[in-house]
């Protein structure tokens, strides 16, 4: 499903190379669900937005459905976000001046579907993360579980493949964070293809598979709790 | 969900930040679509006056200042009654149809009118004989009056500005006078102790003439006590040929008056028109650089502002394109709103201080609302381009690394 | 007779004469008290009276009209009774004070008032002020006061604000017949009855050979001329030939709607 070929990726930071990715090849096939973690600055998120085809590597090529994403150019790599992948943040980025229904439709209207049909399937994805009652609550007004479920409703919009997760129970309590985990994991179980960023430990077991990353290398790779339970 | 809906839920959702940065543009139009609109009536209220009364000289008192035509015999000062004969006893073409005219104030139930004495045109003629049988071979000027042929509609002193006869108890009431005094045909009116008859109620002109009462000159001279002087004579030309060289030859006459054309007096308001043209066309320019800077600060520090929100549409699947349009949608509707609020601002004022500054009913332009949504829609869009374009190119990785 | 009935016919007589008397008294007071009117009672002007005697006698009248008694017009009295002593045989003179009540109808008549003052003013025979000579004048400029016969009727007509048809013709003109016709026929019709007169003028006559000459009028015309003269004084129409009241009328609206041949009217 997603491939990292031999992917390296510096910048120039005040005069200085900066190494954030330094030749990582990964491999995660449908259906997987990959949690990343490793120190600050070890390059997870450098992984995370380059998978999603935001960020063009230095070196190397990354592969969507056997497609070379960086050979794309910028519309159709926006196109191919749409269709395939689905982000989840850590800080939500929910639009604050629109209500959680419209926040959903946002990814439906970018697919051009009709408005009934935006209406319909919002509304029943935010049912399905139990804010069926605060359709028309801007984000201001929910409580940030609450918001981080509507972000995770927008993300499904578009039935995404993958979905790609950067530290999404960052800003959150201990419950809701078990709350949204519970989602993940039962997005995972439709087939998706989910890879998580995550500082928390905990978070990071409950996926099949634990990268660990070091100075934008993968140091280790072990399996995770799902493995064992699905094994 | 929808593009414009998009747009327009983030337009109210702060509008006072809105309002300051688009304040310079709606102020700009405002003034632009007033002066406009105002120019325009005063420009046709003289055209209409030159054409209606472009042959036309006026014989006042040297110390007149001279702003309203139809109000240049109010102001107080005189000249002799003389001047009327040494006028009939020239030779001079184009004096067939003169109206000298003395005015004061009157009040009557309460309100304040002007009695005009006027001399009619038949006593005029009669003088015109002193100068000898030379009367049978001198050109005829401006109209020959047929006589008894026909009897004279005296309703028409309106339209035509002199009137054949008149006896000493007739008057004539203008449109103004009649409604507020209640006045009709045949009525009988005392004015300063003398009681007349009126002869006619005269149509509504427009001008101070509807709020005057028309008497025979030689009996307001004696009602005012001032003895055989007039405030101005007005001759009433044809055509512009005969008239454009009477004023020198009136000066010569009468050396001791002031002579003036209509041209002269339109030339003030001309003056002022073109100088609000002038003005209007420099409010264009600051409005383009004030606004247009206003604008477009406003607009780059939106995009600043929404650059997460930004990366956000573009990490789900929005390609540049959108971008632009959002923000070029948002300025073109700002842009509308902004043109359309300035053009019925500008009207209403425009209607309301018309008559006070300008003197003429000022009316609605709808042609004036395309210019003021027009320029309002460029410059905001103009405006607007860079910042749009630079939200455009936002590198999404950017606006995530900011945590 | 009875006694009570003999008393009340005493009684009643009495009372008759008493209220005859009273009346005619009062009436001889209110005769007394009543201004003289000059409209009612033409004669009571004096102005009006000269007018009628110089017109009578076909003499001329000149009248020296004055505001006020000062050294300028006391010379131009002077000069006016010198003048007129000359001329007394050919015209009769007087004096009159502008703001004279009782010569209101003279003033407001010939328009004196507001004139320059002091002013004479000629009156032919006609009743038409044929000149006038304001603030200051000599002998000379007096006797050019007067005009021929013709002109004086025709000075009169344009005066009392009518017009005329004056027909140029005589024995020898051709067409006399036709012209007179469509000016009869045009004076005949009731719209045009009151307000045009008609004057018939023989172009060899000596006497207005001037008043020709400033209508244009060639005096050795072969055919009648008519010319519709209107106030002020300039003809607005030549017909040279026979005339039809069609054409006098086609003219006469014509010269009610335009401006003169001197411009382009925009009226």
């Amino acid at each position: 499903m997603l491939k990292m070929e031999n992917v390296s990726k510096s910048y120039l930071h005040r005069g200085q190379t900066v190494v954030a990715l330094d030749n990582a090849t990964v491999h995660i096939p449908r259906g997987d669900f990959v949690s990343v973690v490793g120190p600050s600055g070890s390059g997870k998120s450098t992984l995370l937005l380059m998978l999603g085809g935001m960020l063009s590597p230095s070196q190397g090529r990354v592969l969507v459905e056997d497609r070379s994403v960086y050979d794309l150019n910028l519309t159709e790599r926006a196109s191919l976000r749409r269709e395939k992948v689905g982000f989840v943040f850590q800080t939500f980025n929910l639009v604050s001046y629109l209500s959680a229904l419209e926040n959903v439709q946002i990814p439906l209207f970018l697919a051009k579907v009709e408005d009934k049909t935006q209406k319909d399937r919002a509304t029943s994805l935010l049912k399905r993360v139990g804010l069926g009652d605060r359709l028309d609550h801007k984000p201001c007004e929910l409580s940030v579980g609450q918001q981080q479920r509507v972000a995770l409703a927008r993300m499904l919009a578009n039935d995404p493949a993958v979905i790609l997760a950067d530290e999404p129970t960052g800003n959150l309590d201990p419950e809701t964070s078990e709350q949204i985990m519970g989602f993940l994991e039962e997005f995972n179980g439709e087939g998706r293809t989910i890879v998580m960023v995550t500082h928390d430990p905990r978070a990071a077991k409950r996926a099949k598979r634990i990268l660990r990353l070091q100075a934008g290398a993968i140091a280790t790779e072990e399996a995770g709790d799902e493995a064992y339970r699905a094994a | 969900m929808r593009l414009r809906t998009l747009v327009l839920r983030e337009i109210f959702e702060r509008k006072s930040q809105l309002l300051t940065s688009f304040l310079a543009i709606l102020l700009g139009i405002t003034v632009i679509v007033s002066i406009k609109n105002i120019t325009y009536y005063s420009e046709k209220a003289v055209a209409l006056e030159m054409d209606s009364l472009g042959a036309n000289v006026l014989v006042l008192p040297k110390s007149s200042t001279l702003q309203d035509y139809y109000a240049a015999d109010m102001q107080g000062d005189t000249i002799p009654e003389e001047y009327v004969t040494q006028l009939a006893m020239s030779d001079l073409a184009g004096l067939d149809n003169i109206s000298p005219k003395l005015s004061l104030p009157v009040e009557l139930q309460g309100k304040t009118f002007t009695l005009t004495g006027i001399l009619p045109k038949s006593e005029f003629q009669a003088k015109a004989a002193w100068g000898g049988a030379g009367i049978f071979s001198r050109p005829i000027g401006c109209g020959a009056s047929v006589g008894m042929m026909g009897s004279e509609d005296k309703k028409t002193l309106a339209r035509k500005r002199v009137i054949e006869t008149l006896e000493d108890s007739e008057v004539l009431v203008g449109a103004d006078v009649a409604a507020k005094l209640g006045i009709k045909d045949a009525d009988k009116l005392d004015v300063l102790g003398k009681k007349f008859s009126v002869t006619a109620v005269l149509p509504q002109t427009g001008t101070v003439d509807d709020s005057r009462i028309f008497a025979h000159l030689h009996v307001v001279q004696d009602l005012s006590k001032k003895g055989p002087v007039i405030n101005a004579i007005e001759v009433i030309g044809c055509c512009q040929e005969i008239s454009k060289g009477l004023v020198e030859k009136i000066n010569h006459l009468l050396p001791d008056a002031k002579v003036v054309t209509i041209t002269q007096i339109a030339d003030a308001q001309i003056k002022i028109n073109r100088m609000m043209s002038n003005l209007s066309l420099m409010f264009l320019v600051i409005i383009v650089f004030v606004g247009g800077a206003s604008i477009a600060n406003y607009m780059y520090a939106n995009v600043f502002e929404r650059r997460r929100e930004i990366g956000t549409l573009m990490a789900i699947g929005a390609n540049s394109g959108l971008v632009l349009r959002i923000f070029l949608l948002k300025a073109l509707i700002l842009g509308v709103a902004g043109g359309i609020g300035g053009y019925v601002i500008g009207t209403i004022l425009a209607v309301v201080l018309g008559p006070k500054l300008a003197g003429v009913i000022v009316l609605p332009m709808p042609l004036l609302a395309l210019l003021a949504v027009g320029i309002s829609v460029a410059l905001a869009l103009v405006a607007s381009y860079f910042p749009a374009r630079r939200a455009a190119r936002l590198d999404p990785c950017a606006t995530f690394q900011e945590v | 007779m009875p006694r009570r009935m003999s008393e009340t016919m005493r009684l009643s007589a009495t009372l008759s004469l008493v209220a005859s008397l009273a009346v005619w008294a009062g009436s001889q007071a209110a005769l007394a008290a009543a201004p003289a009117d000059g409209a009612a009672q033409p004669a009571a002007s004096p102005g009006a009276a000269a007018i009628e005697k110089a017109a009578k006698d076909n003499k001329y009248l000149f009248i020296f009209f004055y505001a006020g008694q000062d050294a300028h017009t006391d010379a131009m009295n002077g000069v006016f009774q010198t003048a007129m002593a000359k001329m007394a045989d050919r015209a009769d003179a007087m004096a009159i004070y502008a703001s004279d009540p009782a010569e209101k109808p003279i003033v407001d008549k010939f328009g004196v008032r507001g004139a320059p003052m002091p002013l004479v003013l000629a009156i032919a025979p006609t009743g038409a002020a044929t000149r006038a000579f304001p603030k200051q004048f000599d002998e000379a400029q007096l006797q050019q006061a007067f005009v021929s016969p013709c002109t004086a009727r025709c000075m009169r007509a344009i005066q009392d604000r009518h017009s005329i048809l004056l027909c140029v013709q005589n024995g020898k003109t051709q067409f006399n017949q036709e012209a007179m016709q469509g000016v009869e026929a045009f004076k005949a019709d009731p719209q045009y009855a009151r307000g045009t007169e008609i004057v018939v003028l023989n172009p060899t006559d000596n006497v207005e050979q001037q008043f020709l000459k400033a209508l244009q009028v060639d005096p050795r015309t072969p055919a009648a001329v008519t010319l519709l003269v209107t106030p002020p004084g300039a003809p607005v129409a030549r017909f040279v030939g026979a005339v039809t009241k069609g054409q006098i009328e086609a003219k006469v609206k014509e010269a009610q709607s335009s401006c003169g041949p001197s411009c382009s009217c925009h009226h």
